[in-house]
């Protein structure tokens, strides 16, 4: 009685880690694939499931969690998956979330890795303490409800809704009156497909920088480098000196280059946790107990006033760029 | 208009460290206090109470030592705070925390609008404010970066990645907000210190009306079995000398690891 392995796919996400998880745990079980989006039922992004089963709505979580959570729940008791398992989101914590709860299985978020145990009982690795340790957690009940961490689908672009229309008279309802693409609250043009996630190299600037203006030395070290530009959360929730773009960190984005440069970020747990996959990690910070150095394999304690000049003039003279 | 605010009581996660052999976070000694995330919610009741003339009860289901974290958050500008305490309260479940909320909820009587952050530093699951909600038969939106109430409604404000979202709700209602949402008071020890002992009730969870039966794992559907460090890794080379020598050090690893080509 084990029953298949249900993901849910949402075109603004790439599928490709939810069913590779799934996979990796399946004895013998088919992998369904849940689709909200009934545009995206047979699209090229679902060539990995066994059976496509479309649930409905307008292919956003949003516009109607409620529905959408009464629709998996059904689906659910039909079906009886083992697994059931969603992108991590704002949205689809609204639905998973309640949906734990109504089906009264295991429900747990942020999932990282999946395997098994020698009894076949299903593990979830998840971060703890803002990134500090990684936590496996048995999943003892049925179904298990989990949202994978999944990189974004950059492609994929949200229906716009038009503010205006009734609202409803009942209770226990929501009503979505509006929804559109935000502006960027600083940055330019340029930053509109910043695709942080996928750079090769990243230099990333904390509050060690003391103006705004002097983001022109960290960008100058970028264009010799070929690298992108990130920013602790700092610079981005509090000063507001970069947009959430090119956030770094555990509330930002999650990046893999093959070199990523800490300038003036003090490495909070917060922000390793979005960097600690770099192939290899350089900082620079006036404090030689910065617990970046213990995240990094080369440090400098210096002045990145002092150091940035110099690293972007060596680099240009020599064969650094890319 | 009553307004139910809840909070945890978490480790500093800026300061927790491991352990060296055994990977396991040193709890400890880390200072505790309150999640960085509720602090925004309180200070959206504290506006309520201020603008509307909402009043606002903080609650709580955390282990005695939060009655510090309790009286903090009577001081940023709630009337009273209910503290419901047991040992389930040490342990990271998401489902227990919504369960014993929710009875503690149920419990205040009267509330219109329950107020969360979006997540916790210690657990990040970000589900208690949905389960909450699941529980108690209410809507639900989360990531709020605006919220405006009128009568028995309220107009929700968020942002989910670059996109943002206005929603309708009838009250009752579980909102969790985002930091983006407001820049909290900061609240002096003085005004701590302040704060009658009497404004924090602290009760059991039995008292509330929690079957703490249905708190074993079992019932909640999962246990941790194991924590690991989870730094990588690093050589950790320190550089101390002048920039010039410093960058042509730095040079010199980068081009033996490949990295400049």
């Amino acid at each position: 009685m084990t029953g298949p392995l249900a993901v849910v796919a949402d075109p603004r996400f790439e599928l490709e880690p939810l069913v590779g998880q799934a996979r990796s745990v399946a004895r013998d079980q088919p992998v369904l694939a849940f689709v909200a989006d009934p545009a995206a039922t047979g699209s090229v992004v679902l060539p990995d499931a066994d059976r496509v089963v479309a649930v409905g709505g307008d292919g956003m979580p949003g516009a109607d969690a409620a529905a959408l959570a009464a629709a998996l729940e059904e689906l659910c008791r039909q079906e009886q998956p083992e697994l059931l398992a969603f992108p991590s989101s704002v949205e689809w914590r609204e639905v998973a979330a309640p949906l734990g709860v109504r089906l009264d299985g295991s429900v747990i978020s942020e999932v990282i890795d999946l395997r098994r145990s020698e009894d076949g009982t299903l593990l979830a690795d998840r971060l703890l303490y803002s990134g500090l340790v990684v936590a496996t957690v048995a999943m003892l009940g049925r179904p298990a409800v989990i949202t994978v961490t999944a990189q974004e689908a950059l492609h994929a672009v949200p229906a716009e809704v038009a503010a205006g229309g009734a609202a409803p008279a009942e209770p226990g309802a929501r009503v979505l009156l509006s929804r559109a693409r935000r502006a960027s609250d600083a940055g330019g043009a340029g930053d509109a497909g910043v695709e942080l996630s996928a750079a090769r190299r990243v230099v990333a600037v904390g509050r060690g920088l003391r103006e705004r203006e002097d983001l022109s030395l960290v960008e100058e070290l970028c264009r010799t480098l070929g690298a992108e530009l990130g920013a602790s959360r700092p610079l981005v929730e509090d000063a507001r000196w970069l947009p959430v773009t090119r956030q770094v960190g555990l509330s930002g984005h999650t990046v893999k280059p093959e070199l990523y440069i800490a300038v003036g970020i003090s490495g909070q747990i917060q922000h390793l946790v979005g960097m600690r996959d770099s192939r290899f990690v350089v900082a620079i910070n006036t404090d030689p107990k910065a617990p970046i150095f213990e995240a990094a394999d080369v440090g400098i304690v210096g002045d990145l006033y002092d150091v940035l000049p110099r690293l972007a003039s060596v680099l240009a003279a020599g064969a650094g760029g890319s | 208009m009553q307004v139910v605010v809840c909070v945890k009581h978490v480790p500093d996660t800026t300061e927790l460290r491991v352990d060296p052999e055994t990977g396991a976070p040193m709890l400890q000694y880390a200072p505790t206090r309150i999640n960085d995330y509720d602090r925004h919610a309180l200070e959206e009741g504290a506006r309520l109470r201020e603008q509307h003339g909402a009043g606002v009860t903080v609650l709580c289901a955390g282990p005695p030592e939060a009655v510090r974290t309790m009286k903090e958050a009577v001081a940023a500008g709630a009337d009273e705070a209910f503290l419901v305490s047991g040992p389930w309260a040490a342990d990271l479940d998401p489902r227990a925390s919504a369960y014993v909320l929710a009875a503690g909820v149920r419990h205040l009587g009267e509330c219109d609008l329950v107020l969360c952050g979006d997540l916790s530093e210690d657990g990040y699951y970000g589900l208690v404010p949905g389960m909450l909600a699941a529980h108690l038969g209410v809507p639900y939106v989360a990531g709020a970066t605006r919220l405006e109430v009128a009568g028995d409604a309220a107009t929700v404000t968020r942002v989910a990645a670059d996109v943002e979202e206005t929603y309708w709700l009838r009250l009752p209602a579980v909102v969790s907000v985002s930091r983006l949402i407001n820049e909290p008071r900061v609240v002096t020890t003085l005004q701590v210190v302040r704060v009658a002992g009497s404004r924090v009730k602290t009760a059991a969870a039995a008292e509330v009306g929690v079957d703490e039966s249905r708190l074993a794992p079992e019932q909640l559907g999962s246990r941790i079995i194991g924590v690991r460090s989870a730094a990588t890794p690093r050589r950790r080379e320190l550089l101390t000398g002048d920039a010039d020598a410093a960058v042509r050090q730095l040079i010199g690893y980068l081009t033996g690891a490949g990295l400049l080509t």
